[in-house]
């Protein structure tokens, strides 16, 4: 079974199901996942290893050992992030900027 | 002579220089341990034949240009078809005579090696070929020695350039480009701005002087493969992309045809740097689409271990050594100034540059220093140090010698405030902020000998100096007929 790493510089979800950004360590092939994670073994059964790295230096987070459950592998077209398209260019914002960025936000968070 | 990377490797095996694994290594750390290893000892090239996953015969090369302690820049000198024991100055006094541009010559896609193997479309497949896993923790597989060859959407200009990229999926590349290098400036500032995709091509190997060309600080405009046909006195062969309208080298070993398309980002990062240290954050930076991948038959992917702070030197060191000091080794001749010597130790890559001279009327070195760092190249190393002319600048020991104990600490280290050129965001001093912005300061340092009131300062002391010959004579005798302890017992 594959083994997982991520990228991650907020707390991992547990339970309910999320989209990540994994590498598979077999080929270091990087793609987005909606998947569910813990770190009890009871609550996935079937679930297998997730690393979990620090983002800035790319350390294995000490004492948190994961799991995870991959659910489905998004296609490009269905990833929200990281994959980011801009809807307007930042230069087009004159006027409006921290709002058009707060509802990008917002919309962001609720794809997630 | 024409030359490409096999030929060179030829070159370097007839020196002895040159070993092949044919026993099955990893691409995942294991080629990249071996090849740090034969780094901190000065060893040889290493060509990895049988990588576990791959067809035998796809290669990967470690670390194909650096060198020894003595020599770091021996191995590029070869490439340059200089001799492999040329000193220092006479390397780079020959390289300055070779900074003359000669336009490439295009040949048909029949005639190129590249082309032997061609895969469009579906059949594109990053994952087909061993990019190597360099160092734990890293964000990905990455390529680290290549050229970005991309071009100017407003004029003929074609820019050549070396940034990391990283493996993400099939056909997605990760590419850190950032605000100030040519690239990136093309990208944001007129592809992206004008919400249209930019055509890229990356080439691996190929010869030598290509690698070395993309890395040097060429104004805007200028074409580096130019440079590249100037260092080896000849056209550089290239030949027509696949799927886009750019050019690319005959007899690279592989090339990457894309675009990359406006505000498109995927998280890119960490990756073990020069500097030597991991830099993260993980975070969105632009994405090249993979349309074509075309290659030798048995191609290999030379890389370098960047960061690894141990090793005598990488190839990438020396190359951050070797173009700053030639250019300014160039302009100083060039203005008649009294420099001897220019280098920047390659175990500080990119960090200080050193410059030996004498001090021919007071104030010189401020002028000189405020003339070096309007220079394009100093997006990167934020010191420069003068040393006088009898000291060898590639010599990082003696230079700290001179530092310390020839700098005054008050009145010889000019910081020239903030400083808010282009700037390499790598540098381990730099907090978030500066990172962001691409702030930063630059300093010189100014660690020649200086007159004393009298005109005269402290006489420099060695064993030649304050022993004369009698006495050293004796001495050496006296050492000679040293007897072992335990005769005395």
């Amino acid at each position: 079974m594959p083994e997982y790493e991520t990228f991650y510089g907020r707390e991992l979800r547990e339970g309910e199901p999320f989209d990540v950004e994994l590498i598979d360590r077999d080929t270091r092939e990087v793609f987005m996942a909606r998947v569910r994670t813990s770190r009890d073994p009871d609550e996935l059964p079937g679930s297998t290893r997730l690393i979990v790295r620090d983002h800035l230096q790319g350390n294995v987070a000490p004492r948190e050992t994961w799991l995870v459950t991959v659910l489905k592998r998004l296609d490009e077209d269905e990833v929200a992030a990281p994959i980011q398209k801009a809807e307007i260019p930042l230069e087009e914002r004159q006027g409006f900027l921290l709002r058009s960025l707060l509802e990008e936000r917002l919309k962001r968070e609720e794809r997630n | 002579m024409p030359m490409d990377l096999r030929d060179y490797l030829n070159k370097i095996d007839e020196l002895g220089e040159l070993k092949v694994v044919d026993q099955e290594v990893d691409w995942n750390l294991e080629a990249a341990a071996i090849a740090t290893q034969l780094n901190r000892t000065a060893g040889p090239v290493a060509l990895f034949r049988n990588l576990r996953g791959y067809p035998a015969g796809h290669g990967l090369l470690a670390e194909p240009f650096s060198g020894t302690w003595e020599r770091p820049w021996r191995r590029f000198a070869v490439a340059m078809d200089m001799d492999a024991d040329i000193n220092w100055k006479d390397f780079l006094g020959n390289f300055g005579k070779r900074l003359n541009p000669i336009k490439p010559t295009v040949v048909s896609p029949a005639d190129a090696p590249c082309k032997e193997v061609i895969k469009i479309g579906d059949k594109v497949n990053l994952f087909d070929l061993p990019w190597p896993y360099v160092h734990e923790g890293d964000g990905g597989r990455y390529a680290t020695m290549h050229c970005i060859i991309a071009k100017d959407p407003d004029s003929d200009w074609v820019n050549w350039a070396n940034y990391r990229f990283m493996v993400h999926t099939r056909n997605k590349l990760g590419m850190p480009l950032q605000y100030g290098q040519q690239t990136a400036n093309l990208y944001f500032y007129k592809y992206e701005a004008r919400k249209q995709p930019m055509p890229v091509c990356i080439a691996i190997g190929g010869d030598p002087t290509i690698f070395l060309a993309s890395g040097m600080p060429f104004p805007p405009g200028v074409s580096e493969i130019d440079f590249a046909g100037g260092f080896r006195g000849e056209p550089i062969a290239l030949t027509r992309a696949e799927t886009n309208s750019l050019y690319v080298p005959a007899d690279a070993e592989i090339v990457i045809e894309g675009e990359v398309r406006p505000y498109e980002r995927a998280d890119e990062g960490p990756f073990g740097e020069y500097v030597g240290y991991i830099h993260g954050p993980r975070e969105p930076r632009p994405v090249m689409r993979v349309h074509a991948i075309t290659h030798r038959r048995n191609p290999m992917i030379p890389f370098t271990n960047e960061g690894t702070r141990d090793s005598v030197s990488t190839s990438t060191s020396v190359i951050a050594s070797i173009i700053p000091a030639a250019m300014y080794f160039d302009l100083a001749y060039g203005a008649g100034l009294p420099v001897t010597g220019v280098a920047v130790p390659t175990i500080w890559p990119w960090s200080m540059i050193v410059i030996s001279t004498a001090i021919p009327f007071p104030g010189y070195i401020h002028a000189v220093a405020r003339k070096i760092f309007s220079v394009g190249v100093t997006v990167y190393p934020d010191f420069l140090c003068f040393v006088d002319a009898d000291v060898d600048p590639t010599n990082a020991a003696d230079v700290l010698e001179e530092i310390v104990l020839k700098a005054h600490p008050l009145n010889d280290f000019h910081g020239l405030g903030r400083y808010e050129g282009p700037k390499a965001s790598l540098n381990v001093y730099m907090n978030n902020d500066e990172r962001k912005r691409l702030l930063t300061s630059k300093v010189y340092i100014d660690a020649t000998t200086k007159k004393w009131d009298s005109g005269r300062g402290p006489r420099r002391m060695n064993y030649e100096s304050v022993y004369p010959q009698e006495v050293r004579q004796r001495a050496e005798q006296i050492i000679e007929n040293l007897t072992a302890a335990k005769a005395l017992v």
